[in-house]
């Protein structure tokens, strides 16, 4: 693992480095869904670069992103993140994104995100989080749900979509919502050998 | 004299609005969003900064009491053609620093939605403000979210409502699998 922060059982996270935005750029690339209403189109690796680096200069920082690597080989499966951080009131917004389509459903963003909201919540000491969800990306509603946020809202018309404006769905989870979701995936060690490795 | 710039169509009996000057750089805690300290010079900065084009992405004006002409709060305002997300920041240390941002909210709410004509305007208000909570809703806006426990106060958290003013000039058409 290379400078990892925070590690799981098939994935860790660990710092943004400036030799990751080639690999970035390449994912925006190649990218299949078209739900997502901001990421499916070409982006230069000029200006990933000048994304991380910006990040890295600010003290406190207002957004941490981290590179989602598996521990078996160190492939950069794509980027989890804690945006406008408040320091003051304690709270952020969340984003992630799995750039591998290949690795899509197969529980390593689940696993990630777990990672960020422990990093969030036992390391930082964050209170509340939050996260906007484009109405018709019904799979990561759906995945914020089973990683124990709470549907917050919605604020109207944000995006256009096959002509219609759509909706985009807020969401928060406070520390103890993601404790009982991370102990609903990762039962007790006796009952996880009787089901096997969630995900 | 800043009070010049007194926006007549953003005037009121407790505030009015009108645009910042480089002046203002000395009152920047009344106006500078957040609780961090401001120094004249970064102010001025920051001035200078969002005032580089007639017609930015995003307004900054400043609040001001009607009476007096001391500066109370801020209202930054992101927008797009259609769309558009108001932060108001109040000065510390106001008593009535509910009232003076409910009264804001009757200026600039009536003025997006109906005179700019933005699609969706969106401003959030903490959950202890309950005079800017009640001229959100007699202006007519929904509250669509809320975030529990997002802000901290002395002994304990609060939650953040936002609400938004939809124009109803637009004719949406909601999608069918809505």
């Amino acid at each position: 693992m290379r400078n990892p922060l925070v590690v799981g059982q098939r994935v860790y996270l660990r710092p943004l480095e400036l030799s990751d935005a080639a690999e970035i750029a390449w994912h925006a690339a190649t990218e299949a869904e078209t739900f997502m209403e901001r990421w499916r189109r070409p982006a230069s690796p000029l200006a990933f670069e000048h994304w991380i680096t910006d990040m890295h200069k600010q003290r406190p920082p207002d957004t941490i992103c981290l590179a989602i690597c598996l521990i078996r080989d160190d492939t950069l499966l794509g980027d989890v993140g804690l945006h406008e951080i408040d320091w003051v009131h304690r709270h952020a917004e969340t984003g992630s994104w799995i750039g591998l389509k290949e690795y899509r459903g197969s529980g390593y963003g689940t696993e990630a995100k777990h990672l960020l909201l422990e990093y969030a919540f036992e390391h930082l000491h964050l209170h509340v989080l939050s996260s906007w969800v484009w109405e018709p990306n019904a799979r990561s509603a759906a995945a914020l749900l089973k990683q124990g946020y709470k549907p917050a809202g919605r604020t109207k018309w944000t995006e256009v979509q096959h002509g219609y404006y759509r909706d985009t769905l807020l969401f928060d989870v406070l520390r103890e919502d993601w404790l009982a979701a991370r102990d609903r995936a990762n039962p007790a060690p006796s009952s996880r050998e009787e089901m096997g490795e969630h995900g | 004299m800043s009070s010049r710039l007194r926006a007549t169509f953003l005037s009121g009996d407790t505030v009015y609005l009108r645009a910042l000057v480089l002046e203002d750089k000395e009152h920047a805690i009344a106006w500078h969003p957040g609780p961090f300290p401001v120094n004249a010079a970064k102010a001025e900065e920051v001035l200078r900064d969002e005032h580089k084009s007639l017609s930015p992405r995003v307004q900054h004006l400043a609040i001001v009491r009607t009476h007096g002409d001391e500066i109370v709060g801020g209202a930054r305002i992101w927008s797009d053609e259609r769309w558009t997300d108001l932060n108001v920041t109040m000065a510390p240390a106001l008593p009535d620093a509910d009232e003076l941002q409910a009264a804001a909210l009757r200026l600039l709410i009536p003025w997006l939605r109906d005179e700019v004509e933005m699609m969706v305007t969106a401003t959030s208000i903490a959950s202890d403000q309950p005079v800017s909570i009640a001229a959100a809703e007699q202006l007519g806006m929904e509250r669509t979210a809320t975030l529990r426990q997002w802000l901290a106060r002395p002994g304990g958290r609060i939650d953040q409502y936002r609400y938004e003013a939809l124009n109803p000039d637009w004719r949406i058409e909601e999608p069918t699998d809505a």
